[in-house]
């Protein structure tokens, strides 16, 4: 299974969605199974960041997971091809 | 066990964080009961920001960067209930008296009518410029330190010295240049009645401009993500989610603007409305003295024309407003478990955060205002530099957008 990590700890909008947007579209092209973002900006872990996988097809449970752990949310999103 | 279960394991740090802003404003209270009003405004307005995520810079950034405009929407409601209480307060302060449509004799003392010129226009982009760049406005820079974002930290200490040298060269632009102009206020112009009608009608107008745009994007956004209920029969289940919603998901945009525009009328009831850069300069003319560049004996102009150095920093109102917006968004952010000490791997960042605070700093004092002053608080007291500076913000907004994209 091929994950790929985008580790946006420390970055503030719109840097995570940003690279979100980015790393959804190069999962694709990679052929990667997983797409693991990792954030500490609530703004993009509660909105900007669920509202660019919904939007982009993805739906919470189905096809992506979010889990908090301290004041780190990591999002785990199955790539469909 | 998920974090998500466990909703009240922050109550106990949340609780104690509150208590010591209670009393602190005890302890204000003992000096001088406004000085307490003014630190519980600040808490006020930084839970209600910090809450609902009320960020001014996404809000001009986001039309140019996505073509996204909820947050600028809420902005607007915002401003029209703030105008529908300025309205008020401003009628009764000049008005009652006099028949209406006849005020010849002046603006009520502290509606925000600034002179409109292009230090308005200049001040907005330069404005609006930093905000981007720094990932912050003015209330964004204080509610992000709050949290514990250490490229804000950065931002405030740039902001506060990009203060320092406008009110430097202040002197001759203010008599050669700005004391010249009009400070145009609406109801002078168009009477009362047409004022309100006038500003609504802009507001309007912006809101629709705002779908228009929206409606460009490839991508379409939701603002409100589907809160999935289960649906709890018993009383904690029931309590657990509530409470869950109130502090750990974000509140709706709308509501933030709302409570924040309403919030701008109840202190402008109280005292004045709404400011955040001014108490900023005051930190800049104390700075000024503390290291001795500048002495009481010889003041520079500026700070003893808008009387920035008469009170020690600590107990002016405008000072707790802000220090209590610091607290406020700081306890929310440990009743919510999102505070962190955040440093960025990026180090570019903190020259980032430090250059858009300066500009910040620079662009407010030149527009006599900031997001808050200049534009939140402008537009409802009836100004015409609302809606000078409000452009202004975009057009800095749009700048510092192509900025951002070169520095991802």
């Amino acid at each position: 299974m091929k994950e790929k990590v985008i580790d946006v700890r420390g970055e503030i909008c719109p840097y995570p969605e940003m690279k979100t947007a980015d790393g959804l579209k190069e999962a694709k092209k990679e052929g990667v199974d997983e797409l693991v973002i990792i954030t500490d900006h609530p703004p993009a872990a509660l909105l900007t960041i669920p509202q660019r996988l919904e939007q982009s097809g993805y739906k919470e449970d189905e096809n992506y997971t979010v889990t908090k752990k301290g004041s780190d949310w990591t999002f785990r999103v199955k790539i469909g091809r | 066990m998920s974090d998500k279960e466990r909703v009240f394991r922050n109550l106990g740090p949340g609780v104690a964080v509150f208590t010591v802003a209670f009393f602190i404003s005890i302890y204000y209270t003992g000096l001088s009961s406004s000085l307490a009003i003014f630190w519980l405004f600040g808490l006020a307005y930084g839970i209600v920001i910090q809450r609902s995520k009320f960020c001014f810079a996404s809000a001009f950034r986001d039309l140019f960067l996505f073509k996204r405009g909820e947050l600028m929407k809420a902005i607007i409601a915002g401003l029209i209930i703030a105008t529908v209480g300025f309205s008020i307060i401003m009628y009764a302060t000049v008005g009652l008296a006099k028949p209406i449509d006849s005020i010849k004799d002046g603006i009520p003392a502290h509606a925000k009518v600034n002179p409109v010129g292009l230090q308005t226009i200049m001040g907005g982009i330069v404005f609006g410029f930093g905000m981007v760049l720094s990932g912050g406005c003015a209330t964004g820079t204080l509610w992000r330190a709050g949290e514990g974002y250490s490229v804000q930290w950065v931002a405030l200490i740039g902001f506060i010295l990009g203060t320092i040298p406008l009110a430097f060269m202040w002197e001759p632009i203010y008599d050669g240049y700005v004391s010249h102009l009009p400070k145009i206020w609406f109801p002078e112009v168009f009477g009362w009645s047409g004022a309100i009608l006038l500003t609504f009608f802009l507001l309007g107008f912006a809101y629709l401009l705002v779908s228009w745009w929206e409606s460009k994007a490839e991508f379409k956004f939701s603002h409100v993500i589907e809160r999935k209920s289960k649906n709890p029969k018993k009383i904690i289940p029931i309590l657990k989610e509530k409470y869950g919603n109130i502090f750990y998901q974000p509140w709706p945009y709308l509501v933030g603007g709302l409570l924040l525009g309403t919030l701008n009328a109840f202190e402008y009831v109280f005292s004045k409305p709404w400011g955040v850069t001014t108490a900023i300069s005051r930190w800049g003319g104390w700075l000024l003295l503390k290291t001795g560049i500048m002495h009481t004996s010889n003041l520079w102009p500026y700070y003893t024309q808008y009387k920035l150095v008469e009170n020690p920093s600590l107990t002016s109102g405008s000072t707790l407003l802000n220090l209590g917006l610091i607290f406020g968004a700081f306890a929310m952010a440990i009743l919510a478990g999102e505070f962190k000490v955040r440093i960025p791997t990026k180090k570019i960042r903190f020259a980032q955060g430090f250059v858009g605070g300066f500009f910040m700093g620079f662009g407010s004092r030149l527009a006599m205002g900031c997001n808050i002053g200049a534009f939140f608080t402008a537009v409802p007291s009836l100004a015409l530099a609302g809606w000078v500076f409000g452009p202004g913000l975009a057009i800095g907004a749009w700048l510092g957008v192509k900025a951002l994209k070169k520095l991802a």
